[in-house]
């Protein structure tokens, strides 16, 4: 086994040393394949007899094909970084901006500090036609738009012109963290010098290493799905939500309607993950309420109780007619009162009260019966109608009373139902 | 158990109608009421009329009768100037 191992050692070092060469030769014509060179150096020994405008675009980033720099650890908590490319106003300038580019390309490639996210091409089409605004621009205000377009953290536009002072490669490297742009130059004499040319990608390369800082990963859970996420003023989103961040300190905070909004200060440790558990709590009365599910719930907890059956107008209905009853009663009893008093107690053959007073007790009478009659048909259907609706809407409502009352059946559920009912 | 809901308002009616039937009222209509003025007679024709012995009651004039009824409330039994009453009042 040994003997296969030493073997396969071999052939995997004689497969490399095979491979090495012709991966150089590709990466001069455009940067693809396999760069073991760990120097540009050759670059510079290449005649460019390019045109500019018509090169750029088949230029890609650094990034594509196989990274061996040894840093590969966490990708996704690296800071996003995207070229936007070389302004060349001049036209010896565009002549040469394929070779600027690549070396640009090359000095921004991913590593253990960043990952370059778009070729070029791809930058353009995602930017559409704010494209050349955005690579001649070098300030904040046009370049944070970009770099949300784009999702980057760090993004590059460079310009190689003539100056006063010869020729110049200007980078602006914005920082979406800090909403800031960092201006390097570098001057040459030739632009297609070699030399000049590692000048400025060692001067990209140095600026990126000095803003290049691990992401950090916020997780925020929150019980209302409706919340707002929004930390400093960047929203991340609705409900819970994960989103990479830049580190340091930020003021988290997170609203919904009808809950009281939470906002804190947390500190988000670069390259790690922060979760954070929000409980919103209920802005209606009742503070203990910790939800709107939970006060919905509550609310229909409470629903057959005391005051829902205050809102039933068979309840007043029947107290109207109880009062009717109770009024029919008291007239009643005015007329007995005077039919007490008719029959002739002193027996003179007249009666003891006048032929008014008859006529009034009368009336009474009939009054009273017409009171009497009209409250009790009110009490009665009233009380039919708070009895039966609840029988025919809830039935399950009566097994459990009755049940509570003991184990003796049909005459314990008598008691209780005449009992609730009077 | 459905009975016992429908049986429970039947008996709240059931009483209501006792307590109703309780409170039947009569009065005397075979008596003449007592009186001291024409307005305590109700009106309607009735006037109080004072018999001999001071006793006053509600009466209703009618054309009198030989009848041994004070029918036209002048406090006078069958004081007719003609007929079989007239006579026997001679």
């Amino acid at each position: 086994m040994r003997t296969l191992g030493i073997s396969l050692s071999g052939l995997i070092a004689l497969s490399l040393a095979l491979v090495a060469p012709p991966a150089h030769a590709q990466q001069d014509e455009g940067g693809f394949g396999l760069d073991l060179s760990g120097s540009d150096s050759a670059q510079s020994e290449t005649p460019d007899t390019q045109d500019a405008a018509s090169e750029e675009e088949e230029v890609q980033p650094g990034g594509i094909g196989l990274d061996l720099s040894g840093e590969t650890s966490s990708p996704e908590l690296l800071p996003r970084l995207v070229l936007l490319g070389l302004d060349t106003p001049e036209r010896a300038g565009a002549a040469v901006a394929s070779r600027w580019l690549r070396m640009l390309y090359g000095a921004a490639r991913s590593n253990g500090q960043w990952v370059l996210s778009a070729p070029l091409k791809e930058v353009r089409q995602r930017l559409g036609g704010g494209y050349k605004a955005a690579l001649r621009c070098s300030e904040p205000s046009c370049l944070a738009e970009p770099a949300d377009q784009l999702e980057a953290d760090l993004v590059v536009t460079a310009r190689l012109a003539l100056e006063d002072a010869g020729w110049t490669l200007r980078l602006w490297t914005y920082d979406r963290d800090r909403n800031k742009v960092e201006v390097d130059a570098v001057t040459g004499r030739n632009p297609r010098d070699a030399k000049f040319q590692k000048a400025g990608a060692e001067l990209l390369a140095e600026r990126l290493k000095a803003l290049a800082r691990p992401r950090a990963v916020l997780k925020v859970n929150v019980n209302v799905p409706q919340a707002v996420v929004r930390l400093g003023e960047r929203t991340l989103g609705v409900g819970g939500v994960e989103a990479r961040v830049s580190p340091g300190e930020q003021n988290l905070i997170v609203e919904a309607d009808e809950f009281t909004p939470y906002a804190k200060t947390i500190t988000l440790p670069p390259g790690e993950k922060t979760t954070v558990e929000v409980y919103l709590e209920s802005a209606g009365p009742a503070p203990d309420s910790p939800s709107e599910v939970v006060a919905e719930a509550t609310r229909k907890s409470e629903g057959p109780s005391a005051p829902s059956i205050l809102r039933r107008p068979a309840l007043y209905t029947a107290v109207v007619g109880l009062l009717t009853v109770g009024a029919g009663v008291v007239v009643g009893m005015q007329a007995k009162e005077i039919a007490d008093r008719a029959p002739d107690a002193d027996g003179n053959g007249i009666a003891d009260i006048t032929r008014r007073e008859r006529i009034d007790g009368q009336s009474k009478a009939n009054l009273s019966t017409a009171l009497m009659v009209g409250g009790a048909a009110a009490v009665g259907g009233s009380v039919a109608w708070l009895v039966l609706v609840p029988t025919h809407s809830e039935p399950p409502k009566a097994a459990p009373s009755v049940a509570s009352g003991g184990a003796s059946g049909g005459t314990t559920g008598l008691h209780l139902v005449l009992g609730g009912s009077f | 158990m459905r009975a016992l809901y429908l049986r429970s308002p039947l008996l709240l009616c059931a009483v209501l109608f006792g307590v109703a039937s309780g409170c039947a009222i009569d009065f005397p209509d075979e008596l003449p009421y007592s009186c001291e003025t024409d307005e305590d007679c109700g009106g309607t024709g009735h006037i109080c009329t004072t018999l001999p012995d001071t006793r006053r009651y509600c009466c209703l004039p009618e054309p009198e009768l030989c009848n041994q009824i004070d029918d036209d409330c002048d406090a006078v039994v069958d004081n007719l100037p003609t007929g079989p009453c007239a006579t026997s009042a001679e």
